[in-house]
């Protein structure tokens, strides 16, 4: 059960992910700085990364 | 679809919906007004480092000046500047300026701390009228409005911060029936004073595109009186039509100013131009030509006219691009009799021994090299070369008959009320407030006519005097740099937009 909860969280947390850097970087492409300026996107970029490699892991063993 | 997956969408989604949105709200800043801080303990996309890095030491600025941008989101109207810092002893000035004019360099300053004030305050009667403060050796007038309807004698006021427009008249002056010509070449901006009475402004110059920059080079030249720009658009002449860096010299070009039914008085003339630019020559029937704070002589080896000048800065930087053009210059001083002397004959004065007056002496190109002692009220440069740039806190003149300062002492670095019998001081200062060991003081300025490059404004910090290179360690140690900006806000615009409409 928590197993399953887990995978849906790791799951979840990729699209979460996956969709802001998309939209933030076209909020970048249309106005520069604007996400920059608050948001160190490479630390965004990382856990997006990590959580990727974790979502890959729990899909293989499905 | 389980629960918790619909549970875990609707939160992240609501989430970045949140965050999105602030990002939009912080950039479009609605209500018109932002605060953004930097206390240099990490980084601040909005306000930049303090810059270059070879002047500063940590956040202690070490030469000067320093400069900072600020990046701001979008159009605001004004700032208000707020720095926080600690000033060593010996420093009696720090500044703040924002960008004004690109092409010209032009900063327009605000004060920030002066100790020369500061001291004052201590000391002598003081009346303050909001920011405004008069304060006089020993107390004469009672108001400030009084002191400006009846000023005493020039000679005995300073000020700070503050134009005051006395009527400068030369009972003397008569209008030379001969034309001057100032065969010197000049590169790129400058700006002087002259003088007429009951004669037209003419000038005629000649200016020369050198083209090494890849860009046009358009000349501006701008009338003043009183400090107001007589004519609104400016005398211009456009780029000789080679905007590439080629180095082709086009054959020269004139640019006639000819002002008729003129006042009599000073004006200020002001050649805005880069410094692929070279005035050739000026020739005029003015006889007063006086070169405000600096003036930078073209290499032009093949010229033969005078180069030397004369000057009544009390300290005087020199600087050189030309490895070629490296020099020693003889700075001497004139005493009442010399200048008297030179005025009667019409000859350069010579030193009378070797160890008299001080010598700048230009060892490295890109260096700016500074005069050690206060110099006195006027000084005759001896230039062994040209291509070198002279800037100081005074005027600049090719001979003593063209030598004129209306302007009213400034409060500067090397300010001694005592020493220059000055009794009163007329300034537009706030004194900073202290805060623990920090002084904090603020600053505002109009960011409607200032120069902005993608949306990026320029800062600087001035601490007269203060030389990387003497390098004792003493500076300015900055705290914190506050600025609150302020605009129209969006439901003004629409208010706007619906009115106009």
């Amino acid at each position: 059960m928590i197993n399953d909860k887990l995978k849906i969280l790791i799951e979840e947390l990729f699209y979460a992910l996956t969709v802001s850097l998309a939209i933030f970087g076209v909020m970048e492409i249309i106005r520069p700085r604007l996400v920059l300026a608050y948001i160190n996107l490479s630390w965004l970029l990382l856990a997006w990364l990590v959580i990727g490699v974790l979502y890959l892991f729990i899909d293989k063993n499905k | 679809m389980s629960t918790f997956r619909i549970k875990l969408r609707i939160a992240w989604i609501t989430a970045l919906i949140a965050v999105v949105f602030w990002l939009v709200w912080m950039n479009v800043v609605p209500g018109g007004k932002i605060t953004y801080s930097q206390n240099f303990k990490g980084h601040n996309d909005f306000i930049g480092n303090l810059t270059p890095a070879e002047r500063m030491s940590d956040n202690k600025i070490i030469g000067d000046p320093v400069y900072f941008s600020l990046r701001v989101p979008r159009r605001f109207v004004d700032v208000k500047l707020t720095l926080k810092y600690k000033i060593d002893p010996g420093l009696p000035i720090i500044e703040v300026g924002v960008l004004k004019d690109m092409a010209t360099w032009q900063y327009e300053l605000k004060p920030i701390y002066n100790a020369h004030l500061d001291d004052l305050l201590k000391h002598w009667s003081v009346l303050w009228e909001g920011d405004m403060i008069l304060l006089q050796r020993e107390k004469k007038f009672s108001t400030i409005n009084e002191f400006l309807k009846n000023p005493p004698a020039s000679g005995k006021i300073a000020l700070y911060n503050y134009d005051l427009n006395t009527n400068f008249i030369l009972p003397d002056y008569q209008a030379s029936s001969s034309t001057i010509t100032m065969c010197r070449p000049i590169t790129g901006t400058y700006q002087f004073y002259t003088y007429i009475k009951n004669e037209k402004l003419s000038y005629d110059f000649t200016f020369q595109d050198l083209n090494r920059n890849a860009d046009p080079d358009p000349v501006d030249i701008y009338v003043y009186y009183n400090d107001k720009q007589i004519s609104a658009e400016p005398k211009h002449l456009d780029d000789d039509g080679v905007t590439s860096d080629t180095g082709l010299q086009t054959p020269p070009r004139h640019l006639k100013l000819n002002l008729v039914n003129l006042p009599e008085g000073v004006y200020k003339i002001g050649v805005r131009a880069n410094n692929d630019i070279v005035t050739r020559m000026i020739v005029t029937p003015q006889s007063k030509m006086a070169f405000i704070n600096k003036i930078n002589l073209a290499a032009a080896s093949e010229v033969s006219c005078g180069r030397n000048l004369f000057t009544d800065s009390r300290q005087i930087q020199a600087q050189t691009v030309y490895s070629d053009n490296l020099q020693t210059i003889k700075v001497l001083p004139l005493t009442k009799g010399e200048i008297e002397g030179v005025l009667a004959v019409g000859t350069e004065p010579l030193p009378t021994s070797p160890s008299q007056g001080e010598e700048l002496v230009l060892t490295e190109a890109f260096a700016q090299f500074s005069t050690t002692s206060d110099l006195p009220k006027m000084s005759y440069l001896i230039l062994q070369n040209d291509g070198v740039m002279l800037s100081g806190d005074g005027l600049f003149s090719f001979s003593q008959e063209q030598f004129i300062n209306p302007k009213i002492r400034k409060i500067d670095v090397n300010f001694n009320a005592d020493k220059e019998g000055i009794d009163y001081v007329l300034a537009n200062y706030v004194p900073p407030v202290k805060q623990g060991d920090w002084l904090v003081t603020t600053a505002d300025f109009d960011l409607q006519n200032v120069y902005k490059k993608w949306n990026k404004h320029s800062f600087l910090i001035s601490v007269p005097g203060l030389k990387t290179e003497t390098g004792n360690g003493a500076g300015v140690t900055v705290g914190e740099i506050k600025v609150e900006l302020s605009g129209t806000s969006i439901w003004e615009k629409i208010y706007k937009t619906i009115n106009d409409k």
